[in-house]
């Protein structure tokens, strides 16, 4: 391949990025939710120069596009100031990705990917440049200039060099680069020929200053995540200590204030429940997440069954034993193992029996588990039969987006989630190409809180999906009726209360809107670096990952090492067909079509969360 | 309409006993486990006696005559050798199986041409049964295994289950609001003992006992699983199965139709039902309203009512 064609291929594959970029923007322009393809990836931000560095990577990736398609777009010579404007900010672009990969960001890739279609157009800018007369009027005037400052940059150079002898690294690189944007703040305009002599003069430098610095940046990554790592476990330790010595109190019949505190204790947990996800996730910590949630677990149910032989009065342990139901059950719906609401009852048992209502829950028991069990039957057969119809988002994004099928892929040879493999103005496009508009059914969703007009599905093999409850309204499936179907299997007049927790958590479910499964059209989706993403989840979204299930984040990403750095979370806006509550069934369910279908050969998928300001947000516990 | 058991002949030489009734293969296998021990003995007597009601639905009114005879001589055979068993029971069963099936053919046979009349005739020998088990486990009645009951049900096919249960939960009120009873009837005891194909009728009701309902239609949700990850069969939202509780039957077992309602199914259309049930009462003795330190003081027609259920 010689040159000219090499560069009317690059050319042309710029061309083509530019294009395939704003037709992303017309197919996401109906949705104002949409994301703009040039966002880019958040960070997670533990070693902490990864937030400056993207802030000037996002401010410099939208200034180099900008000035690339306006020097592109245009007929007139280039002006000097502009083409070394835009030189410098590349080549700054260039290290800064460099540095932020150092951070473990998947960011970085993305900045990696970028960088490389912008060198490749700077390179066709400069030949042009070069070519034009104004170009060598200047490169005269600076080759002179560059000559009278020879001596005073040769001091400079020295200074830097005596700074990195002394032992400070980052120091010298402040100082050099400083120096290096300023000479080629004007320099850019030589040929390569032409600098050949300052480029050996400033390697001379700039080689032992890179070399100092990478070993430091390693070390700082280390430490920061080592910091990290100790921070979470020591907060999630806290936790479980908190709560082991409430039970010791409460043995000792020394504090009043049970409910109370278990009520912090279930806050508390929460923010655990955070702790413990970024563990899994940023630290791969596992046995760790695994070890302290069956811990809390154990602690939680002894200071349940602990409660009873605190308190004397039938009343005082009634009203007890009813506060006490309606937080298990609301700790009971951030589970997914199916036993947990029978295990923490039967810790309720001795609260119940010195209230003296067992025989009565017993009997509520009796008189609405086998109800229960029967109407989950039902609704889970048609859920099922409804969901022949559908893919879900893992199986449609493999079918769609896999190596071979579309130009741009999202899965690696051996990862079993969607990855980062090509910049994100490029990934986007596809994506939105391949998902958008096609019928999906999602698992476990739910309100973040009981306010929230949306719900979010479990984040599930790197996807979640987003469900707008107003939308349900709109399309005809509301679901008071059922809600007040299971009322009154529930046994529940205006003034009763469900006795068990599987009854509260029944109603709870039913009438804040979470579901067992959703099926609809795909109408939007946002893309996140995973990690970033579930390191830093709002405290309130930390449900979308179940307690017992953190553990398992990291195995089932199926990546490791740096590939798990670049995984990336999807997410879904989907406008509902039909939804599944564990106990009724609302909506069309003969929804979806076999062409969907199609595309379920066998991959996970994954599902990106977004804050509600589009950053990760920050945890500090 | 399936057979779903077959007659066949047991011999038991090593007790010296020989016990000429009705069994399925299920039958045969447990009787093998059962021998070894004493208890195992009196288990036998019941389980006999309970395959024996069940054959008698496929059988003619003579077969079935003929063989409650046979049921009650047996079952005095066996209580005199259950006396003796303790000491013979190390002898082992050698053959259980020997002869069994050997009238099988012919109850198939019978069963084909009397399927019309035979869930009717069974409910009357199921009244008699009981008083020859009574005989055969004279003085050790509290060990005698409980009859299972039986149900038919007919939607797209007709569904025989395993067993019928009937009970009736009582649950106090809440300030303001009225007390609430639920009649369940259903085809296991606990979930944990559940086989299919299955079923469970739920209804509010007002009363106060079984006794009480007896005569009256109620309507409730009728569900109906004829295999574990099959559709189910319900009532669709506004619409309900009536059933008719007829008659407690000296058996002990409460007597009851499907007399109208429809079903639909999680796959399909839906459909009529129809069916009759004997139904034997849940007791908070029985494993699926069993609770640890709870017992309970209950009648044949008590309801299950917490305000008798008396914690220790």
């Amino acid at each position: 391949m010689n040159d000219r064609t090499m560069l009317l291929w690059k050319t042309t594959r710029f061309l083509a990025f530019l294009l395939f970029v704003s037709t992303a923007h017309r197919l996401l322009a109906a949705d104002p939710q949409a994301q703009d393809p040039f966002d880019t990836l958040g960070v997670h931000g533990v070693v902490p120069e990864a937030k400056t560095l993207h802030e000037r990577l996002s401010e410099h990736d939208a200034s180099i596009r900008a000035s690339i398609t306006k020097i592109y777009a245009s007929t007139k010579e280039i002006k000097e100031r502009d083409f070394c404007q835009l030189y410098v900010k590349v080549e700054q672009y260039r290290r800064w990705q460099r540095w932020l990969s150092e951070c473990r960001e998947a960011a970085a890739r993305d900045f990696q990917f970028r960088e490389r279609v912008y060198s490749q157009k700077l390179q066709e800018i400069a030949v042009k440049f070069w070519s034009s007369p104004s170009a060598r009027v200047a490169q005269q005037k600076v080759l002179q200039k560059l000559t009278r400052a020879n001596s005073n940059r040769l001091k400079q150079l020295e200074k830097i060099l005596k700074t990195l002898e002394g032992g400070d690294a980052r120091r010298a690189e402040e100082q050099y680069y400083q120096l290096h944007d300023s000479i080629f703040s004007e320099a850019a305009v030589l040929a390569a020929t032409q600098k050949k002599t300052l480029n050996e003069q400033l390697s001379q430098v700039r080689g032992p200053v890179d070399a100092a610095m990478v070993p430091v940046r390693k070390e700082a990554a280390v430490q920061a995540f080592a910091k990290d790592r100790e921070k979470f476990q020591s907060y999630c330790s806290a936790i479980v200590k908190k709560l082991s010595s409430a039970v010791a109190e409460h043995e000792a019949n020394s504090n009043p204030q049970g409910t109370a505190l278990l009520q912090q204790v279930c806050t508390d947990w929460r923010n655990a429940h955070r702790g413990l996800v970024r563990l899994a996730t940023l630290h791969s910590d596992t046995e760790k997440a695994e070890e302290l949630y069956q811990r809390i677990l154990k602690a939680l149910e002894q200071h349940v069954a602990s409660e009873a032989n605190r308190i004397d009065s039938t009343e005082s342990a009634k009203e007890k034993y009813h506060q006490y139901r309606v937080l298990l059950a609301d700790v009971a719906a951030r589970q997914s193992a199916p036993d947990f609401a029978a295990r923490m009852q039967t810790a309720l048992r001795p609260l119940a029996e010195k209230a003296g209502i067992a025989g009565e829950v017993r009997a509520y028991t009796l008189a609405t588990t086998d109800l229960l069990r029967w109407r989950s039957r039902v609704a889970a057969a048609k859920a099922r039969l409804a969901m022949e119809n559908t893919s879900t988002p893992a199986e449609l994004s493999r079918a769609n987006l896999s190596d071979g099928v579309n130009a741009v892929s999202i899965y690696g040879t051996t990862g079993e989630s969607p990855v980062l493999l090509k910049a994100i103005p490029e990934t986007i496009p596809a994506i939105v190409q391949g998902l958008v508009g096609k019928s999906v059914h999602v698992s476990e969703v739910m309100r973040l809180d009981s306010e929230a007009e949306l719900s979010m599905s479990r984040i599930r093999d790197g996807f979640f999906a987003k469900v707008d409850h107003k939308m349900l309204d709109h399309k005809m499936l509301s679901t008071d009726e059922a809600v007040s179907k299971l009322k009154r299997d529930l046994l529940l007049g205006a003034q009763d209360k469900p006795l068990t927790i599987e009854a509260t958590m029944a109603l709870q479910t039913a009438v804040q809107g979470d579901f067992q499964h959703a099926a609809g059209t795909i109408t939007g989706v946002s893309v996140e670096a995973a990690q970033a993403r579930m390191a830093s989840l709002p405290n309130v979204a930390s449900r979308l990952v179940a307690w017992d299930e953190v553990g398992q984040l990291h195995s089932n990403s199926g990546s490791q090492g740096h590939a798990s750095q670049t995984r990336l979370l999807i997410r879904l806006d989907i406008e509902p067909a039909w939804v599944q509550h564990r106990y009724f069934f609302v909506g069309d369910a003969s929804f979806g079509d076999t062409e969907t279908g199609e595309n379920r050969p066998n991959s996970e998928s994954d599902e990106t969360l977004k804050s509600s300001d589009g950053e990760p947000t920050s945890v500090n516990p | 309409m399936p057979v779903r058991t077959s007659l066949a002949e047991i011999e038991t030489e090593s007790l010296s006993m020989k016990t000429r009734t009705a069994t399925g293969t299920g039958v045969l296998l447990r009787l093998r486990c059962l021998l070894p021990t004493l208890l195992c003995q009196i288990r036998l007597t019941a389980l006999a006696c309970s395959a024996l009601w069940f054959s008698l639905a496929g059988c003619s009114d003579d077969q079935q005559k003929a063989l409650v005879d046979a049921a009650k001589k047996a079952s005095e055979q066996t209580s005199e050798a259950v006396g003796n068993a303790a000491e013979k029971t190390k002898q082992g069963a050698a053959d259980l199986a020997k002869g069994a099936g050997e009238l099988a053919d012919g109850a198939k046979q019978a069963a084909e041409s009397a399927v019309q009349s035979a869930a009717e005739t069974a409910s009357n020998v199921m009244e008699q049964a009981p008083d020859a088990l009574k005989g055969a486990a004279s003085g050790l009645a509290e060990v005698v295994a409980p009859t299972p009951g039986e149900a038919t049900i007919s939607v797209d096919e007709t569904y025989i289950f395993s067993g019928a249960f009937i009970g009736l939960m009582k649950v106090p009120a809440s300030p303001g609001e009225s007390a609430r009873q639920v009649l369940q009837v259903k085809s296991y005891k606990g979930s944990e003992e559940e086989s299919y194909p299955s079923f469970f009728f739920q209804a509010k009701v007002e009363a106060d006992s079984l006794s009480s309902l007896e005569g009256s239609k109620v309507e409730g949700d009728l569900f109906v699983l004829p295999s574990r990850d099959s559709s189910v069969w319900f009532c669709d939202s506004g619409t309900s199965v009536t059933i008719e509780l007829e008659s407690l039957a000296p058996s002990g077992n409460w007597k009851g139709k499907l007399t109208q309602g429809r079903l639909s199914s999680t796959s399909g259309p839906n459909m009529q039902v129809r069916g009759n049930f004997s139904a034997v009462e849940l007791t908070v003795a029985d494993p699926g309203l069993s609770a640890s330190k709870v017992q309970a003081t209950t009648t044949k027609s008590a309801c299950i009512d917490p305000g008798r259920l008396v914690a220790q």
